[in-house]
């Protein structure tokens, strides 16, 4: 299985504030790497650095055995990392179709019957082919995010990173998001999947990483740590979520 | 109240050639003032260094000094002569309010909006061209279209530089025939006429493009 990403010990502050304090990890082409930690502990920042909207300070990050950093044709390898924020960003202007066929007309300059072939596939396989000619504002808030996981992938992304995508859902709608990541999954794309969600933590990743105050204390397969975790920072992580239920 | 109805029927030519003046004046001046504020706005969205501060100088000078001084100083100060005068007076004044309505739009693209059309891999200048300044411009459009009924009422002033525009005309007609009544009459006839189609025109755009994208 090979390697498509690596990240070396990453070091990022914001001022005197260390957010990324070293993390090592890789992932292998066609697995699913969830990362969980308490809010603030640096997984939203660990991902924008990864596609560039974030630049580090010390580290390196591998990308398809491309170094990243300063002088990288962000453009290109944006190209190939697909993201998908928890606020969906769909563009507003724009119909559902046009907000995905966007990004492969201008970047990869495919022609626009050719891209809208693309979307049209992408949008049958969530559901949403009546969507095509909607503005975002008609969608609900599981639509729009399924819209912008759609959006990404006509990219044909080598990667994709979702940063707590249903947050901002209700748990109906948190359901159809995190059920078109299952499906995603199963065709075998590279994900990072960063997320509140314990459950599909357990349920979706191949691997995962526990995080605290820009570590990774814990690394292992997803059913292991949750039936033992090893540590008393991710005991007592995992002790907030059972008082919920 | 007895009006001069024949009289005022025979003032319509000389109404209509001074209405071409003011609408001639109302479009340079207003198309003017829309780059001028784009621009600005533009600098200002994209932190240029050394020219916010001169843009937001411009902005509070061209808005807080009234039109007719803003004349006064073309004409008789720096002797422009009156019909580039007027222009260019409306579009100084217009330029700073419409750099603020340019600007209140750019602003309102929330900054969620350019990350996600980066990661997609779109470059920065596609970015601004295909995601931030149409939304920019459609929420702009209510502010822009104030800006434009105001910039042409604004117009009445200009005939205090020697521009033959409506009002013109209208005093022309009272100091001839001291009919007050029906020469006012028929400059507020004028303006009606020019305005009510911009005003139909602006809230035709208003629905169409704002309430089609983001809702009311
Ligand atoms: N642009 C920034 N400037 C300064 N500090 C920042 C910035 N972005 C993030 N931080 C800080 O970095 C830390 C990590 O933030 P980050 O968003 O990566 O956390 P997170 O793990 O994603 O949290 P959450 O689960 O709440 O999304 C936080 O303390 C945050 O306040
Ligand atoms: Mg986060």
């Amino acid at each position: 299985m090979s390697e498509i990403l690596a990240v070396r010990n990453l070091r990022k502050s914001f001022g005197p504030h260390v957010v990324l304090d070293g993390i090592d990890f890789s992932v292998d082409e066609g697995k699913v790497l969830t990362i969980i930690g308490a809010s603030g502990c640096g997984k939203s920042t660990l991902l924008r650095t990864i596609n560039g909207l974030e630049a580090f300070d010390g580290g390196e990050i591998v990308f398809d055995g491309e170094r990243l950093g300063p002088g990288t044709d962000w453009r290109r390898v944006r190209s190939h990392i697909g993201m998908v924020f928890q606020s969906y960003d769909l563009f507003n202007h724009l119909k559902v179709i046009d907000n995905i066929t966007l990004a492969p007309i201008k970047v990869q300059n495919k022609r626009k019957e050719e891209a809208e072939e693309i979307a049209m596939n992408l949008l049958r396989r969530i559901r949403l082919d009546d969507k095509r000619n909607a503005y975002p504002r008609e969608l609900s808030g599981g639509q729009k995010q399924r819209v912008a996981i759609a959006r990404a992938l006509a990219m044909q992304p080598r990667i994709m990173l979702f940063d707590e995508i249903t947050a901002s859902l209700d748990p109906e709608m948190s359901q159809e998001v995190l059920e078109a990541l299952l499906e995603l999954a199963a065709t075998k794309m590279t994900m990072i999947v960063v997320t509140h969600e314990m459950g599909f933590a357990k349920a979706i990743g191949d691997d995962l990483l526990f995080m605290d105050d820009g570590k990774v204390v814990e690394r292992g397969a997803p059913r292991d740590f949750f039936a033992a975790p090893r540590t008393q920072r991710a005991r007592r992580f995992l002790s907030r979520f059972e008082y919920q239920i | 109240m007895e009006l001069d109805y024949p009289n005022m029927i025979a003032s319509i030519p000389l109404f209509a050639r001074a209405a071409w003046t003011t609408l001639w004046i109302a479009a340079s001046g207003i198309l003017l003032a829309g780059a001028v504020g784009l621009a600005g706005a533009f600098c200002l969205y994209l932190e240029l260094p050394y020219l916010a501060r001169p843009i937001k100088a411009y902005i509070e000078i061209s808005r807080n000094t009234p039109l007719l001084v803003q004349l006064f100083l073309l004409h008789f100060g720096l002797k422009v002569d009156a019909l580039p005068c007027a222009v260019m007076a409306l579009a100084f004044l217009g330029g700073g309010y419409m750099a603020e309505a340019f600007r209140a739009g750019l602003e309102a693209v929330e900054r969620s909006q350019v990350e996600s059309a980066l990661s997609l891999g779109l470059s920065h200048y596609e970015t601004v061209r295909h995601v931030v300044l149409p939304q920019a411009l459609i929420s702009a459009v209510p502010a822009i279209g104030a800006n434009v009924i105001f910039l042409l009422k604004e117009t009445s002033v200009v005939s205090v530089v020697a521009v033959t525009d409506i009002v013109a005309v209208a005093k022309d007609l009272i100091s001839l025939y001291y009919e007050t009544a029906e020469a006012l009459v028929m400059l507020v006839i004028a303006y009606l006429i020019l305005l009510t189609p911009v005003c139909l025109a602006v809230w035709r755009l208003e629905r169409k493009v704002k309430y089609a994208v983001f809702g009311r």
